[in-house]
């Protein structure tokens, strides 16, 4: 599914942030990714969605060596990829729900199955009674909850969640957890990046450590 | 989805003043096609023969009999279906509307005859043939009124369509700038919906709805306004020359048929169309070029 070799990534006239990364994440996974602040947990997983190339090395995803996609080719297999941004990236002009179709918009689903779906997720999220709120108008958590609902509304074969139980309790974090587990029982592969210790302790799955830059595996 | 309000509200009222230039710019076209071809229609087939009155160096002194000799001649002419013999009074009452009654009372006015023809005549030929027996005598067929006229339509017909097609360069060029601005504007939000996997083809269908939202209701507008325009104005000149303006703008036939109508009220859905292919094609570009 994911197949990080060598790889290392240094942002412009700096030196790596990350060195010597290898990893691979195997169908039906769920991993946390985990390190401390500016460690480069979101570097990372910017490279599984296709928006940081490495520097060096290789990186695979869905099998297939990302340098040299075409523009379509990135499209279709982030089209693949749900992502919780660690800054929401919510549209402000428009409602949370439509904030929410929009990957089915892309996806070019129809009308009646946005309709039907989207409130469904929301109203699973604890946001039911928000449809026609503006984002601005929600708090970090209810903004973050809607967030995930977009991520995964599409049924993404990979779900990449940077951080996204940081602007909620201990009570709702854990809702947000076993609705990534739901997803993950049902085929999508999951990381979650996070620095909540309590989380990766309360859920039992493998941990991709970045400690100085490097990758230790705790499983 | 986009937004970009001074963008917005720029196009919309640029494309407000084209769409009604480009509607009077295509009824004026049309209006003196139709109205030449019915001022042609009028003329054709017609030939005025003036008769002027006898001088004293003249064989045949008297008038009556130089317009009789001219109507002898010209009835054994094959071709001639009718001739109509215009009496002093009604000779006046068509100068009238040209010169002064004083200047007319000075003046010394020929006869004049209208034949209408069913087949073509030499006019040439007869016109020496009367010639021979009643001198002054002159026939018009009107041929270079008619060449003059037809030379004047075309001419503004070119002139229209030159008109119709910087109008529709200004308004493809603002299209083509509000959607740079626009796109350069919600840099985040595309590069957003990028990241979600929305292609190009996608950014370029909500650019489409966006652009149309605009554009539409002003393309309808301007022509809603034109048309509006062109009735006032056109009331106005048939209160002015009654004889020359019809006073339906719309009968069948003689002024703008009902296919001038149809291409008139579609301006906006064929503009709609060429902006729509503008966006599509402008937002393909910019986002490859990215
Ligand atoms: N676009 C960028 N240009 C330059 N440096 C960057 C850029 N993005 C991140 N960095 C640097 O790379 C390092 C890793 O950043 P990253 O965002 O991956 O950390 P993180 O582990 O996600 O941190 P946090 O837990 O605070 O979100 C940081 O030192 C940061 O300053
Ligand atoms: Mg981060």
């Amino acid at each position: 599914m994911v197949r990080f070799q060598d790889v290392e990534v240094c942002y412009i006239d700096q030196k790596p942030i990350l060195s010597n990364i290898n990893f691979e994440i195997k169908p039906n996974s769920f991993h946390f990714l985990a390190g401390k602040s500016g460690a480069g947990k979101s570097s990372l997983l910017k490279m599984m969605y296709l928006a940081l190339a490495p520097t060096k090395g290789r990186v695979d995803l869905f099998g297939r060596d990302i340098k040299g996609l075409k523009r379509f080719e990135v499209s279709n297999m982030r089209k693949r990829i749900g992502i919780v941004f660690q800054d929401f990236r919510l549209i402000e002009n428009i409602s949370i729900r439509e904030n929410v179709a929009l990957p089915l918009r892309i996806f070019g689903a129809q009308e009646k199955v946005i309709r039907r779906h989207v409130p469904e997720l929301l109203d699973w999220v604890g946001l039911g009674d928000h449809l026609e709120t503006f984002p601005a108008a929600l708090s970090g958590g209810e903004q973050q909850r809607v967030a995930i609902a977009r991520a995964v509304i599409a049924r993404p074969s990979l779900l990449l969640a940077d951080e996204p139980t940081g602007n909620v309790d201990d009570k709702l974090a854990e809702r947000l957890m076993y609705l990534f587990e739901e997803l993950h029982r049902a085929g999508t592969n999951v990381v979650v990046a996070t620095h909540n210790e309590n989380l990766i302790n309360d859920f039992n799955y493998p941990v991709l450590h970045i400690v100085d830059g490097s990758l230790i595996s705790k499983l | 989805m986009l937004r970009n309000r001074g963008a917005s509200i720029f196009l919309a009222w640029i494309i407000v003043c084209m769409i009604f230039l480009a509607v009077i710019t295509l009824v004026t076209v049309l209006l003196t096609n139709s109205l030449s071809k019915q001022w042609i229609h009028v003329v054709d087939n017609v030939i005025t023969v003036q008769v002027p009155e006898a001088d004293l160096k003249s064989q045949i002194n008297d008038n009556i009999t130089r317009l009789g000799s001219t109507l002898k001649i010209l009835r054994g002419i094959p071709g001639i279906s009718k001739i109509k013999i215009f009496d002093k009074q009604e000779t006046l009452k068509l100068l009238s509307g040209w010169l002064s009654e004083s200047a007319l009372k000075d003046l010394n006015l020929p006869r004049l005859l209208e034949i209408k023809l069913h087949k073509a005549v030499n006019v040439p030929r007869l016109e020496k043939q009367i010639k021979a027996v009643v001198p002054g005598v002159s026939l018009d067929d009107h041929s270079r009124w008619k060449t003059n006229l037809a030379l004047l339509i075309t001419m503004m017909g070119d002139v229209g369509w030159v008109f119709l097609g910087l109008i529709l360069i200004v308004c493809l060029t603002s299209i083509i700038f509000t959607v740079v601005m626009t796109i350069s504007s919600n840099k985040e939000i595309i590069s957003l919906i990028h990241l979600i996997g929305g292609g190009s083809e996608f950014v370029g269908r909500i650019c489409q709805v966006y652009i149309l939202k605009v554009t539409a209701p002003a393309a309808l507008l301007g022509t809603c306004i034109a048309i509006l325009t062109i009735f006032v104005f056109h009331q106005h000149l048939h209160n002015l020359f009654p004889s020359l303006v019809t006073e339906k703008l719309f009968n069948g036939g003689t002024t703008l048929i009902l296919w001038d109508w149809c291409l008139i009220a579609s301006t906006p859905l064929i503009f709609t169309i060429f902006s729509l292919v503008t966006v599509r094609a402008s937002v393909l570009i910019l986002i490859r070029k990215n």
